[in-house]
C-alpha cells in the first residue's frame, strides 16, 4: 500500500573531521494524508534532522524519502525549491520572519516567489492574518510584536500557499504555556480544517497530546510509535 | 517572481544601508567621471587637432609632385627621387583624372610675380589653375566669384594677400601696415608683371639695359575666405593665361641677359604640381597610393591626419587607462559591498530559500542590486562628467584667451555615444562585480543559513 509520506532505511551521518555522528540510524516510517505526526525525544535524539530530511532541506546519507509520488532525496535544489513552494509550509521555533518586512509582506512573501500580483496576494495575506487573530497588526514589523504574535505571523505564512504538508520544528519552544496552547490550537485547527498533513517536532508531552501519532526518537532510532494513544509495533 | 517585485525588493535592500550604498555609488561616480572626462579630453583634443589640420588645407586633395622635382614641404625622403623622372604633363593630368574616385584634377603652374595698383604693390605666388576644376577644389569665397571657363586675365585672390600689399613709395615690402592697406581689390584697377624690379627705381638701370616689361591689366573677380592657410597667400589665374604669360616672360628674359631667369620650368606644359581632388575622404589613401605607384611623389593632409591620429590614439589609451583603473576600483567596491551584504543577510537568504525562492530568484536579486549600484553611479557620474567637462572647457577657454591661442572653444568633448556607453558599461560592471557574490548567495545551504544569527 502506498502512503502519503514514506521513509525507507533513512540514515544521516554527519562527519566532523575524523569523527562520525550518526544523527539518524535507520528510520522506517510512513505518514498518511491529514495525519498529525509528532516527533518526540530528548535533545540530540535526531528530531530536527528527521524533519529536515523529510522536508527536503537536507539530503539523507542513505535511504529513500517519498512524498506523494516524488523521491525527495534525488531532487535537485531547484526542483526542491519548486516542490517546497507548492507543497510545503514551514513553522520554526525562532519564527524566521524577514526583519525588514511587515506582517502583511512577510505572509505574502511565498506568493511573491510564485509571481502572484501584489493586490491579490496581500488580500489573501490579510485574510489569513485576521484568521490568526492579527487583523490589527498588518503593518507591524517583527520586532514590534511579541513572540506569540510573531509565531502567528509565521503560521499564517506557512499556510498562505495552501500547502499539503506543514512542517513545524518546536513551534512553541520559545513560548509560555498559555501561548503554547493558543498556538497549538491555531495550527492544529487550521491544518485539520484544510485536510493538511502536520508534522511537528517537540519535546513537550503536552504538545504531543494534540497529535494522533507520536514517534519517540532515541539516538537516531525510532524507539516506539503511539497511534491514538496506543502503542504500535 | 515577477520583475516589478524583484526591482522593488532590490531597491528596498539597497535603501537599508544608505550610507554604504551611497559610498559604493560614490566610488562608481568617481570611476565613471574619471573615465568619461579622460576620454572626453582625448576626443576633444583629436577634434581640435583635426580642425587645425583642416585649416591647413583640404583633406581630400592630394598634391602630386613630379618625382625628384619640387619636393613641396615634405620632401624628406630624397632617396625615392633618384631614378625615374616622371613628367607632370597633360598626359599625367589625364591619367589622374581617370582614376576611380577622383572628382577633379588641375595643374598648378606658379610663379612668384608682382601685382600692383597705383599706390600699392604685392609680391605673391600667382597660380595658374584649370578654371573648370576650381569649382571643385574646395575654394570658399568671402566675396565675388570663382574663376570660370570664359575668364581671361581674371584673378581670384587669397584671403591674406590683401594684407601683404605695401606702399610702392616706401620701397620696403616689410613695412606694410598691420591691418593691410585700404583698398578694395574687386574695384581697383590691377596690373600684373613678371618684372620684379618694377617700382624699384635704383635697380632698374643698374642691372641691365633690359627695357621694362609690359604689365598685364588684370581684374580681381573673387576674394577667398579665411581659414585655409594653403590657399590664403596665393592668387589664382586661368591656366591658359598663365602659360601665355610665362612664355612672354621667357621671351622677355631672352632679350635681356640670363640674369633674370629664375625659374627652371622651361616648358609651360610641365607642371610643378598637380592637385587631385578625391570625392570621398575614405578613398584618399587608395588614390594616393595609385599615384605613388605611377612614380610620382604625393602629399596630402590625410597623411598628417593619419599619423596624428595614431599618436592621439596612444594619448587616448593612456587617458582611458587612468579612467579604467578608477572604474576597476569602483567595481571592486561593488563586489565588496555585495559580499558584505550577503554576510549580513545570510539568514534572510535562508528564509527565502526555505519558503520557495528559486536559485534564479536569489541570483537575480543580488545581480540586480549590484547592477543598480552600477547604473546609479554611472548615471550620476555622467551628470558629474558633463559638469566637469563644462568646467574644463570654461577654464581652457579663459587660459587660451590669456595666451592668445583662441580658436578652439573646447578640449573636452562628450559625444552621445560615450555617454550612452558609459552608463551601459557601469551597469555591466555592476553585473560582473555582483556575479560572484550572487552565485555565492545561491550556493548557501538554506539550513546553515537559517542557523546563522
Ligand atoms: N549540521 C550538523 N553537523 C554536525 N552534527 C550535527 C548537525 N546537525 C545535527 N547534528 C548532530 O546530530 C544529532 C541530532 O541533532 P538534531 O538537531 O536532530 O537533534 P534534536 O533532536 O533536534 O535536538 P534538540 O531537541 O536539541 O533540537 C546531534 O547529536 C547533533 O549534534
Ligand atoms: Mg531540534
Amino acid at each position: 500500500m502506498d502512503h502519503f509520506i514514506e521513509l525507507n532505511d533513512v540514515k544521516k551521518i554527519y562527519r566532523m573531521g575524523r569523527e562520525k555522528i550518526i544523527a539518524l540510524n535507520n528510520i522506517n516510517l510512513h505518514v498518511d494524508r491529514g495525519q498529525f505526526l509528532c516527533l518526540l525525544g530528548t535533545s540530540g535524539s535526531g528530531k530536527s534532522t528527521l524533519l529536515n530530511v523529510m522536508a527536503g532541506l537536507e539530503k539523507p546519507t542513505r535511504g529513500t524519502i517519498k512524498v506523494r509520488q516524488f523521491h525527495i532525496e534525488s531532487m535537485s535544489e531547484d526542483q526542491l525549491a519548486r516542490f517546497r513552494k507548492k507543497n510545503i509550509g514551514f513553522v520554526f521555533q525562532s519564527y524566521n520572519l524577514m526583519p525588514t518586512l511587515n506582517a502583511l509582506e512577510n505572509v505574502s512573501l511565498p506568493l511573491i516567489f510564485s509571481g502572484m500580483p501584489v493586490k491579490k496576494r496581500e488580500k489573501l495575506a490579510a485574510k489569513l492574518l485576521k484568521a490568526v487573530g492579527l487583523g490589527d497588526r498588518l503593518r507591524h514589523k517583527p520586532q514590534e510584536m511579541s513572540g506569540g504574535q510573531q509565531q502567528r505571523v509565521s503560521i499564517a505564512r506557512a499556510f498562505i500557499n495552501d500547502p499539503r504538508i506543514i512542517f513545524a520544528d518546536e513551534p512553541t519552544g520559545n513560548l509560555d504555556s498559555r501561548t503554547t496552547s493558543e498556538v497549538m490550537d491555531l495550527i492544529t485547527g487550521m491544518a485539520r480544517s484544510r485536510g493538511q498533513t502536520l508534522i511537528l517536532v517537540s519535546h513537550d508531552p503536552e504538545v504531543a497530546a494534540y497529535a494522533n501519532t507520536v514517534i519517540h526518537l532515541k539516538d537516531g532510532n525510532v524507539e516506539n510509535t503511539i497511534i491514538n494513544g496506543e502503542e504500535n509495533q | 517572481m515577477n520583475s516589478i517585485d524583484l526591482l522593488q525588493m532590490a531597491v528596498k535592500n539597497l535603501m537599508r544601508r544608505k550610507m554604504r550604498t551611497f559610498l559604493t555609488i560614490l566610488g562608481v561616480i568617481i570611476g565613471t567621471g574619471a573615465i568619461i572626462l579622460m576620454l572626453s579630453l582625448g576626443i576633444g583634443m583629436t577634434a581640435a587637432m583635426k580642425q587645425s589640420i583642416m585649416e591647413m588645407g583640404s583633406i581630400n586633395i592630394i598634391t602630386v609632385y613630379s618625382s625628384g622635382g619640387y619636393g613641396g614641404y615634405y620632401s624628406e625622403d630624397m632617396s625615392t627621387s633618384t631614378t625615374s623622372d616622371m613628367q607632370l604633363d597633360d598626359m599625367a593630368v589625364q591619367s589622374f583624372a581617370s582614376l576611380p574616385g577622383v572628382e577633379a584634377v588641375t595643374p598648378y603652374l606658379s610663379r612668384y610675380w608682382k601685382i600692383y595698383t597705383k599706390k600699392y604693390a604685392v609680391d605673391a605666388e600667382i597660380v595658374g589653375i584649370d578654371p573648370t576644376a576650381m569649382q571643385k577644389m574646395n575654394f570658399e569665397l568671402s566675396d565675388g566669384r570663382l574663376l570660370e571657363a570664359t575668364d581671361k586675365l581674371d584673378l581670384v585672390i587669397g584671403s591674406e594677400v590683401k594684407n601683404m600689399f605695401y606702399d610702392i613709395r616706401s620701397n620696403n615690402m616689410h613695412s606694410h601696415d598691420e591691418n593691410g592697406v585700404d583698398i578694395d581689390l574687386l574695384q581697383e584697377k590691377l596690373k600684373l608683371t613678371y618684372d620684379m624690379s618694377y617700382g624699384q627705381r635704383n635697380s632698374n638701370s643698374a642691372d641691365s639695359d633690359q627695357k621694362p616689361a609690359e604689365p598685364y591689366k588684370v581684374n580681381a573677380v573673387g576674394i577667398l575666405q579665411e581659414g585655409n592657410w594653403e590657399q590664403a597667400y596665393s592668387v589664382y589665374i586661368p591656366l591658359e593665361q598663365m602659360q601665355e604669360i610665362i612664355e612672354a616672360e621667357q621671351r622677355w628674359q631672352k632679350q635681356g641677359n640670363d640674369y633674370g631667369s629664375r625659374n627652371n620650368g622651361n616648358n609651360t606644359n610641365e607642371y610643378e604640381q598637380v592637385k587631385v581632388k578625391v570625392a570621398d575622404i575614405n578613398d584618399v589613401e587608395q588614390v594616393q597610393q595609385s599615384i605613388n605607384d605611377m612614380g610620382y611623389q604625393t602629399q596630402s593632409l590625410n597623411d598628417i591626419l593619419e599619423s596624428s591620429k595614431k599618436s592621439m590614439a596612444v594619448t587616448q589609451a593612456i587617458l582611458g587607462g587612468i579612467g579604467a583603473v578608477s572604474l576597476l576600483i569602483a567595481a571592486i567596491g561593488i563586489t565588496n559591498t555585495m559580499v558584505m551584504s550577503i554576510y549580513e543577510r545570510t539568514r534572510e537568504i535562508g528564509i527565502m530559500k526555505v519558503i520557495g525562492a528559486s536559485l534564479r530568484d536569489i541570483r537575480r536579486l543580488f545581480l540586480l542590486e549590484a547592477a543598480l549600484i552600477g547604473l546609479g553611479g554611472g548615471a550620476i557620474g555622467l551628470g558629474v562628467s558633463y559638469l566637469g567637462s563644462w568646467l574644463i572647457n570654461y577654464i581652457f577657454v579663459q587660459q587660451a584667451s590669456h595666451m592668445g591661442t583662441e580658436g578652439f572653444s573646447q578640449i573636452s568633448l562628450i559625444p552621445w555615444w560615450l555617454a550612452l556607453m558609459a552608463v551601459a558599461f557601469t551597469s555591466l560592471i555592476g553585473l560582473i562585480a555582483g556575479y560572484l557574490p550572487a552565485v555565492r548567495a545561491t550556493k548557501l545551504s538554506a539550513l546553515e543559513a537559517l542557523r546563522t544569527v
